[in-house]
């Protein structure tokens, strides 16, 4: 689905990623974490379009050369990549958004578009599918939004689009317990054997919850040290110091 | 009920030999710096005729109670009864004297041509709050022209006026509609300008007495030259005005907005909120000015103006202004120009939106909060699609 091969990403004269590799298979988690910096972040922007974003090396998804892709393209194509702080975009109903985006992938992929009287009852469902208040229909996009309310306000965006791939960044910030736990079963609920996750996360709270199928740490640009499930509970008891190290 | 048009000669004299003094306005007046006047001096107006009836209806539909002035003369009320709370009345010789008086001293362009172009001086008294809005339909076919509306709302009274500038074809009109707000009223106006080919000076004043409310909202889409003034006049305590207005100009139109709020009274209330959204040559401003009075203490006032420029050859520019004559007041302001927020437009991407959906979404989104106070007017589905109002493009 995902093969990133010597990744380089450089945001103005800073390289931030450098020989980044990675695959990601049909219907696999994959968790990203890392010290503060290491571009897990970058990561998702790039893969996303990011404009200011200077990038070279591979990234083939659905076996399309993903860099040289428009953002919409991408996105369209069936990658959703959520945003650590999710941007308030004022004056912009949550639903018609919602709408918009689901017609814009429908009309790339030769689906037929939702009517205007058809969505309500279809965003009741995903707004039941992703565990989000039922009042998401009724908000701004973002705007108003605590921290926790925009991490789950993607989670809802997620359901409605059903990406291939979604890289999800640090979507347990700012949750507290019981929302991480209907972000998780959310983030379940959508995985299936087409469709893949990339989590990016600083806790072992999150892996608890949503079991990925392989931990990497990055640091210095590209990942230093990958490993299964168990090693989410290492990270937490002994931090990063003995990969980074070496 | 009848509704007429009187031209009073001496007014309309009094008015054109006050506009011979102050002259054709240019950048050079300060109340019309950001105005290209050029488009005024030089205007070449289609000649005036008569209305076709199909036009009419076009402008008017049958549900409708309107009070309809044509190329500045009173032409009807519209469809159905007009309701017995909506007295309509003409002058007195204390209102003329009271109108001389006022035009020896004007100072603004507009509100003189308004009478030396017009030949409609009409009065309506609302005596009592009506479920349906007042409509003031201003129609113009060519030339130039001008009328003067007073409103006179009484204590208590809730209305709903609704007023809709429509040009058929190029021409020069200048409304001069006052209000008087009385003690308790609630007024709500809600108004339209979407014909390209207008040049549309308008100058409204308004007085609001004691615990007593206006909240006006206009939108501009589009227009030769369009310039909306507002003198408003808090005079008691515990009275609260609210402005808003959304300009969006495509080709070479501009808009153009003038205020002055005026707080006399203690523990009053102003609001200011004005938009604007500029495509092409667009050109738009915002010069408003809150005057707080020695004596207006516990006043609070607010006043807010954003420019969205959407291309590198539109010229927005913004004045908001503040003087305070009081000690215990709250007042702030603020103004913005800009694009189309980078982040906001690679959010909508991210999931899907093409670039022009995506800032068209982000253009409605800025919109938004202006338009939302016209919620529940029925005037807003009337808001032209963008293709019909700069159809020169």
């Amino acid at each position: 689905m995902l093969v990133l091969d010597n990744l380089k990403v450089a945001v103005g004269d800073t390289n931030i990623l450098n020989g980044f590799s990675l695959t990601v298979g049909a219907g696999e988690v994959h968790a990203l974490m890392g010290p503060n910096g290491s571009g897990k972040t970058t990561l998702g922007r790039a893969l996303a379009g990011h404009p200011a974003y200077t990038v070279s090396g591979r990234a083939e998804f659905m076996g399309r050369d993903l860099l040289t892709l428009d953002p919409e393209t991408r996105a369209n194509l069936g990658l959703f990549v959520s945003w650590q702080y999710p941007v308030e975009v004022p004056g912009v109903a949550n639903a018609e958004f919602l709408r918009l985006a689901y017609n814009a992938k429908a009309k790339s992929s030769g689906k037929p578009e939702i009517a205007i009287k058809d969505f309500p009852p279809f965003l009741v469902q995903k707004i039941a599918e992703s565990q989000v208040p039922p009042d998401y229909a009724d908000r701004m996009l973002n705007a108003g939004m605590s921290g926790g309310q925009k991490k789950r306000n993607e989670i809802l965006q997620l359901h409605v689009l059903e990406p291939t791939l979604a890289v999800l960044d640090e979507t347990d910030s700012g949750l507290d317990i019981d929302a991480l736990k209907s972000v998780a079963a959310a983030i379940n609920a959508y995985r299936r054997a087409d469709r893949s996750v990339i989590l990016i996360t600083h806790f072992q709270r999150l892996l608890d919850l949503v079991k990925p199928d392989r931990i990497h740490v990055l640091g210095q640009g590209r990942i230093l040290h990958s490993g299964g499930p168990e090693l989410a509970a290492k990270l937490e008891r002994d931090g990063y110091d003995w990969i980074i190290r070496g | 009920m009848t509704g007429s048009s009187v031209a009073d000669p001496d007014l309309n004299a009094l008015a054109l030999n006050r506009a011979a003094i102050l002259g054709l306005p240019t950048s050079a007046h300060e109340d019309w710096r950001y105005v290209r006047c050029d488009t005024l001096a030089n205007g070449e107006y289609a000649p005036q005729r008569s209305p076709t009836s199909a036009e009419l209806r076009t402008i008017v539909d049958h549900t409708q109670r309107a009070l309809v002035l044509f190329d500045g003369r009173f032409h009807s009320l519209g469809h159905g009864d007009w309701p017995s709370e909506w007295q309509l009345a003409l002058p007195t010789a204390e209102d003329d004297a009271q109108t001389a008086a006022r035009l020896a001293t004007e100072t603004d362009i507009a509100a003189c041509w308004a009478i030396a172009d017009g030949t409609c001086r009409q009065i309506v008294r609302i005596a009592g709050s009506h479920p349906e809005p007042l409509q003031v339909v201003n129609v113009v076919s060519g030339g130039a022209s001008g009328f003067s509306l007073h409103l006179e709302v009484a204590p208590g009274v809730t209305l709903h006026v609704i007023i809709r500038h429509v040009a058929l074809a190029a021409a020069r009109s200048c409304p001069a509609i006052s209000i008087t707000v009385g003690r308790g009223a609630q007024v709500r106006v809600s108004e339209f300008q979407s014909t390209p080919w207008h040049h549309l000076l308008a100058m409204a004043t308004v007085q609001i007495e004691a615990d007593a409310t206006l909240d006006w909202t206009s939108v501009i889409r589009g227009g030769a030259c369009v310039r909306l003034g507002m003198r408003a006049l808090i005079k008691q305590r515990g009275a609260h005005v609210a402005l808003a207005g959304l300009a969006e100009v495509h080709a070479q139109h501009q808009a153009h907005h003038w205020l002055r709020v005026v707080h006399a009274a203690a523990d009053s209330t102003s609001d200011q909120l004005f938009k604007s959204v500029l495509h092409d040559r667009g050109r738009c401003s915002f010069d408003g000015c809150v005057h707080i009075l020695a004596g207006a203490d516990g006043a609070n006032a607010t006043q807010q103006n954003h420019h969205l420029l959407l291309s590198d050859t539109t010229r927005a520019d913004t004045r908001p202004q503040l003087d305070i004559k009081a000690d215990d007041v709250k007042a702030n302001h603020g103004a913005t120009v800009g694009q189309l927020d980078a982040d906001e437009l690679l959010y909508l991407r991210m999931r899907g939106l093409p670039l022009n959906e995506a800032r068209a979404l982000l253009t409605v989104g800025f919109s938004e909060e202006v338009l939302a106070r016209l919620a529940g007017v029925a005037d807003r589905a009337f808001l032209p699609a963008p293709e019909t109002f700069h159809p020169e493009r």
